[in-house]
């Protein structure tokens, strides 16, 4: 019973700032008489969407093609960047050969190079997943090359007096470690993966949530742009939430330290 | 001495000559892959090639007009939504009532990512200017609104306390105190926004323009010219490392007490 209500709680503090965000949208809109064709108000929106998601389905197309990109891109990218990230945080002749690389990476706005990617790639999924794995890259790399590194000292120095090798002191020591600072790491790169999807679903103009946001605000459909902003705003948060819920059940012992 | 654990010790030359191998490698490794394994220019040209495209570029006219609409829509965007954000993340960490009710709302509209928007700002905005502008500023402001509540969240309660106590008023506090301590945050804001104007802003450009090196890339992509595409691109990493290192020195000037070495 207790429990119950508590649960009850939590979810009702984690939507009142959705419901606050929609009724002063709703207000907003209202107040000042904005016409559809510029901002369609909640209800409208609402509308869209049960007929995209429930009754015509039309919508679960997009849905699926971008959650498809997304998530190879997200693994390819973040699978790359954890083993790079590694190997340059555990050799540091191969992070100094590397470091020009690194600059050259991170400096590119990776956005920018979308159409190159089209162009080397092709249409559809296989451009789209290359953009998304190129965006997330790098900030998992960070987190990665920085959690490796930030291993205490102390505990190396005990792997080494127990004789232990490099892979043995990686797995065992250093990458525990940096298990923290990898899925922070992960939590930044979701949100760009998604960005990384919507850039290139904006340029292909095939399919996905980006293309219908595109497609429809071309036509003034602002209420169906919305309605796909809207799912997009979703996937976000739950991929926020469920990387927020691994890092606190995986590295159970930092607890909420790093959040904020 | 746990430097060795991450691989033998290295002369003091290494830290040098390493990097310059690695560039040397990569250029290499690309020029490679331009002649022996795409040997089409249109898709990836050499290394010289590229850069004679991006010199002939900049030397001969059309460069200017794209890199000016580029900039004016850019930085004019950061300077309107880091200036306001600033100012709303100041009020709002301030003023008890409006952070438990607008910051959770702001948190909550980020779960979406703010390019998605662009679209809905160019019917809003027309093409041209106005909806980069527009656009830049829209995705800054947020940004920066997060980074300067959090920061006014940061603030030592003793200080504070001993500000009160000397009777500085409420807005005295806000300022001397506060604000002040908020700057690192602030600054890192400022970082975040600056990576993010020019993304903004040449997405825009991607969707619809008729100036820009986004619309630049765009245009040289419909024509097939990797090469314009390379020096476009050149073009717009140079920009944003610029702006990048701009801020960062800033940051360094102006929060100087947090980069003092103990």
């Amino acid at each position: 019973m207790g429990g119950l209500s508590l649960v009850a709680g939590t979810a009702l503090r984690r939507l009142l700032p959705f419901a606050l965000l929609v009724a002063l949208w709703w207000l907003l809109v209202w107040a000042l008489g904005v016409p559809e064709r510029l901002m369609p108000s909640p209800p409208e929106v609402a509308q869209r969407l049960y007929l995209g998601l429930v009754a015509d389905g039309d919508m679960w197309t997009h849905v699926g093609a971008t959650l498809r990109a997304t998530l190879l891109g997200f693994a390819i990218g973040s699978l790359l960047a954890v083993a790079v990230g590694s190997l340059l945080a555990m050799s540091r002749t191969l992070e100094l050969l590397c470091y020009p690389a690194v600059v050259l990476i991170q400096s590119v706005p990776k956005v920018a190079i979308a159409p190159l990617v089209l162009l080397w790639m092709g249409f559809e999924l296989r451009s789209t997943a290359t953009l998304v794995a190129l965006i997330c890259f790098f900030p998992v790399f960070v987190g990665t090359f920085v959690g490796v590194r930030a291993a205490p000292p102390v505990l190396l120095d005990l792997f080494r007096t127990l004789n232990a090798g490099r892979l043995r002191t990686f797995l065992h020591c250093n990458l525990p470690n940096a298990a923290g600072s990898i899925l922070a790491g992960l939590q930044v790169g979701w949100g760009f993966a998604l960005v990384g999807c919507v850039v290139m679903e904006f340029i292909t103009g095939t399919g996905g949530t980006g293309f219908l946001i595109d497609n429809s605000a071309n036509a003034l459909d602002t209420r169906t742009a919305v309605a796909a902003m809207v799912l997009l705003g979703v996937l976000g948060y739950l991929g926020g939430s469920l990387l927020h819920l691994a890092r606190r059940r995986l590295i159970f012992w930092e607890g909420d330290r790093h959040d904020g | 001495m746990t430097d060795s654990a991450y691989g033998a010790e290295l002369p003091p030359w290494a830290r040098v000559v390493l990097p310059v191998v690695g560039l040397a490698l990569l250029v290499a490794l690309w020029q490679l892959l331009a002649v022996a394994v795409v040997a089409d220019s249109t898709l990836l040209p050499t290394p010289l090639q590229m850069a004679s495209n991006l010199w002939n570029w900049i030397a001969g006219g059309g460069f200017l007009q794209h890199l000016l609409a580029t900039l004016a829509g850019t930085l004019g965007g950061l300077a309107i939504g880091a200036s306001l954000g600033f100012a709303a993340g100041v009020l709002v960490g301030e003023v008890k009532a409006l952070d438990r009710s607008v910051y959770p709302m702001v948190l909550a509209l980020q779960a979406m990512p703010v390019v998605a928007i662009a679209p809905l700002v160019i019917v809003w905005f027309g093409i041209g200017l106005a909806s980069k502008v527009a656009l830049v500023a829209i995705g800054t402001f947020f940004v920066m609104f997060v980074h300067t509540v959090s920061g006014m969240h940061a603030a030592a309660a003793e200080l504070i306390d001993m500000c009160r106590a000397f009777g500085g008023t409420r807005w005295r506090i806000v300022f001397a105190v506060k604000v002040r301590l908020a700057l690192n945050y602030v600054f890192s804001g400022l970082e975040v926004c600056a990576a993010l104007s020019f993304i903004l802003c040449v997405v825009g450009e991607f969707i619809a323009a008729d100036n820009g090196l986004g619309y630049y890339i765009k245009a040289s992509s419909s024509n097939i010219d990797a090469a314009g595409m390379f020096a476009a691109v050149a073009v717009l990493a140079a920009l944003a490392s610029l702006l990048a290192l701009v801020v960062r020195v800033a940051h360094r000037r102006v929060v100087f007490w947090q980069f003092r070495k103990p």
